[in-house]
């Protein structure tokens, strides 16, 4: 049988394997959108203005949930990495599961948190 | 015992990723904190301005872009070299991934400097 990401997922089905998943997911998302960021942020070369513009265009509900995912992917990433490191240099191995609900309580304190700070639609009257 | 002793390079590499992600750790916070809790929104190029004339903000923001550049594209490094691939396939994943975080840093670097030199 042909061993892929996919059926390693499915053959060692337990909540480290997601967490690493997710990691590396959040991981090359993230990576991808620090090209998109400096592109962003690079229409600055026409001046003034047209950086403006390009921050405007984000300016909307759709670029607002777009940056709530990616603070989410951000949260998740960082709790997750900590997790990680204190697995790897100070032999938490045996804690690691207990660890990994602690990386989702505080992802989700920081989901609560931002929801409206991000989406501030939410709280507007239609 | 025999034990598996990994390279010079391998190892360099693991304590990078986590040293960059001790300094994302808190770079990552700030960055968020400061431009979308902290400075009334919408962000414009006046404010950006505004932050970017003190020299401390100008090292902070270089420092965050070196550093979430090298942690990304080393990442994506892991990804690609777990999936075992030929020699001459991993060298030239290694010298793509290089010369792309360089180029990206400069990128970064250029569009940095505008909302420098206008203060």
């Amino acid at each position: 049988m042909k061993l892929n990401s996919l059926t390693e997922l499915k053959l060692n089905w337990n909540w480290g394997m997601v967490s690493f998943a997710l990691h590396r997911i959040t991981g090359i998302a993230l990576t991808i959108y620090v090209f998109l960021h400096i592109w962003t942020l690079s229409a600055v070369k026409d001046g003034e203005a047209a950086f403006n513009h390009s921050l405007d265009k984000w300016d909307n509900l759709v670029g607002h949930i777009f940056e709530y995912l990616l603070l989410l992917a951000v949260a998740y990433h960082l709790f997750n990495g900590i997790r990680v490191t204190f697995v790897d240099v100070m032999r938490f191995t045996k804690q690691q599961k207990r660890m990994l609900v602690w990386v989702i309580v505080f992802t989700v304190i920081v989901a609560v948190i931002s929801l409206t700070i991000f989406i501030p639609e939410i709280t507007k009257p239609v | 015992m025999r034990l598996y002793r990994p390279s010079f390079a391998h190892v360099f590499g693991w304590f990078m990723q986590r040293i960059s992600a001790l300094f994302l750790v808190i770079g990552m916070v700030v960055h968020f904190w400061v431009l979308h809790y902290f400075i009334e929104k919408p962000l414009t190029f006046e404010k950006v301005v505004e932050r970017l004339s003190s020299p401390g903000w100008i090292l902070f923001d270089s420092l965050l872009l070196i550093a979430v550049v090298y942690h990304g594209l080393n990442g994506v490094w892991n990804v690609l070299t777990d999936y075992n691939p030929s020699p001459k396939l991993k060298k030239f994943y290694g010298w793509g991934l290089f010369l792309i975080g360089v180029a990206t840093v400069i990128w970064g670097f250029i569009t940095l400097i505008p909302f420098t030199v206008t203060a």
